[in-house]
């Protein structure tokens, strides 16, 4: 209990340190994390919806609820893949876990994607027969994507020490999930035969909870999404908890 | 038995302890040798055994209360290696018990974010080494000790800009702010000879005065001999000596008298 508390102060204070320097020494600081996600989504909504003429209802809602989380997703893994390895000395001097790095890292990604999360609940306010009982889902679905995605930058993290492929790897393998992800076109577009794919992508899954809950609310939609995400949750964990387990005798000779 | 008052007295208990490193990760190479290796000797390549290289062979000492031990050979007996495992970066060990609390500093003027200034990170240092004290204790430490590096008004400066010499300044101050029960200083004095004042390794040697025991490593003589009590040398795996510290560093130097001179340096 005592050691919780001593690593829950480390986390914290390595995620303030985080909030505090990323910002530093920009001209409009923290307007950065509403301004990333908002020209990203206009990009998004002016292609699909102004030349592709994407035919979805409340497609603004249904490009947020997909994006926001894709893009906290694909910050985190690519601003933790490598920083075990930049924090080398710190690692090597102190005694910090290493994962605890990380951790900070996603924790502050997750409130850099909080801030625009709560201005879409002021989008949603004004619409008529909008359906609220979806909010209820949303601490699940937050808490889901925020442990899911730590887990998997801790594995990359990991595996990024013992082999520096895995970062060239993620940078391509994530500018690829953006699209083979239903992020901003529906999963039922995609042919019949082939659906069974996305289904075995773990980022849609917790993706795909925010999409239930959020733009088209249904109860059958909800538990199958959280029935996809509890099990991809399992199984990164386990893997993830094997491979620290069996690589971490060796990681400071690697580092 | 009364195990009360050994706890007490005994403050790191090593038994048995081995350390193997498992370095086909560093073999492997690149995909090209790796395909190469296979096409070779295909028999050889699916039945080779990992390579161990192994640091540590079976060790056990204690160390009691009162005890100021420095740890010398040559490079690569794995000094470091054991101080590690002592506190636990491989994952908790069975042969290792440790009674009370301990505090370890591998290196000087590492720095966490360079974006951010003197007492920002200060106080990133602190918070990491001393996450055990409550907070009040804490935010005297930090105040006490950007006081003692004296870097006044240079504080509120990016931490990037600062010299070698002040980012130690600050380091060794912060570190050497409370005892503890196992202090472990891996060559925390190296590279210091030209920045060093003898304010600084004043504070530090009373230190050392005030914790429970101490590991320390160096390599230099002097320091070695002026303050520990105790000496243990490194060598082959296991522990070649153990006891007084004149005679463990003559038993040191006459043991590598053979090698070249660069590498019996302590």
């Amino acid at each position: 209990m005592m050691q919780l508390k001593n690593q829950f102060l480390i986390i914290m204070t390595l995620t303030l340190a985080e909030i505090k320097s990323r910002y530093r020494n920009t001209f409009i600081g923290l307007i950065w994390v509403v301004l990333n996600p908002l020209i990203q989504f206009s990009v998004h909504a002016l292609i699909f919806k102004f030349i592709l003429k994407i035919n979805i209802e409340r497609y603004y809602i249904f490009l947020l609820t997909g994006l926001l989380p894709w893009i906290y997703i694909s910050q985190t893994i690519n601003q933790s893949v490598n920083c075990m390895i930049s924090h080398r000395e710190a690692l090597l001097s102190f005694q910090i876990h290493p994962i605890s790095i990380v951790v900070s890292k996603s924790i502050d990604n997750f409130i850099n994607f909080l801030i625009p999360f709560i201005a879409l609940f002021f989008i949603l306010l004004p619409i008529e027969n909008y359906d609220f009982q979806g909010f209820i889902f949303l601490p699940v679905a937050m808490l889901m994507l925020l442990v899911s995605t730590t887990y998997i930058s801790v594995l990359l993290a990991i595996l990024q020490v013992f082999f520096r492929d895995v970062q060239y790897v993620m940078t391509f393998l994530l500018s690829i999930m953006i699209f083979l992800t239903p992020i901003f076109y529906p999963k039922y577009l995609i042919p019949e035969s082939y659906q069974f794919l996305v289904d075995l992508n773990p980022f849609y899954a917790f993706i795909r909870t925010f999409k239930a809950s959020l733009w088209h609310f249904s109860y059958q939609d909800i538990f199958a999404s959280l029935g996809f995400s509890s099990l991809f949750l399992i199984i990164i964990i386990a893997i993830t908890t094997l491979t620290w387990r069996r690589l971490r005798n060796e990681f400071y000779l690697q580092i | 038995m009364n195990s009360t008052s050994k706890s007490n007295d005994t403050i790191l208990e090593i038994k048995n302890l081995s350390l193997t490193y498992n370095v086909s990760y560093s073999k492997i190479g690149n995909l090209r040798d790796f395909f190469i290796k296979a096409v070779q000797s295909p028999l050889r390549f699916l039945f080779e055994k990992p390579a161990k290289l192994q640091i540590l062979n079976n060790i056990s000492f204690n160390i009691k209360r009162g005890e100021i031990v420095g740890i010398i050979g040559v490079n690569g007996a794995g000094k470091t290696s054991l101080c590690r495992l002592i506190t636990g970066m491989y994952g908790q060990k069975d042969e290792v018990k440790m009674h009370g609390i301990l505090r370890a500093i591998f290196d000087t003027g590492t720095v966490m974010h360079s974006e951010l200034s003197g007492e920002e990170n200060a106080w990133i240092i602190t918070n990491i080494i001393y996450s055990k004290l409550p907070k009040e204790e804490r935010i005297s430490i930090v105040e006490e000790a950007l006081h003692f590096a004296g870097l006044d008004e240079f504080v509120h400066a990016p931490f990037k800009t600062y010299s070698k010499g002040m980012k130690v300044r600050l380091f060794l101050s912060i570190i050497s702010s409370r005892p503890c029960d196992l202090l472990i200083l891996d060559e925390v004095f190296s590279g210091a000879d030209t920045f060093f004042n003898e304010k600084i390794s004043k504070r530090i040697k009373r230190v050392i005065q005030e914790s429970g025991a101490v590991i320390f490593i160096s390599h230099e003589e002097e320091l070695v001999k002026e303050i520990c009590n105790r000496v243990i040398v490194l060598g082959d795996k296991k522990v070649l000596y153990d006891g007084d510290v004149e005679a463990g560093c003559k038993f040191y130097k006459e043991k590598y008298s053979g090698y070249n001179k660069r590498e019996i340096q302590f």
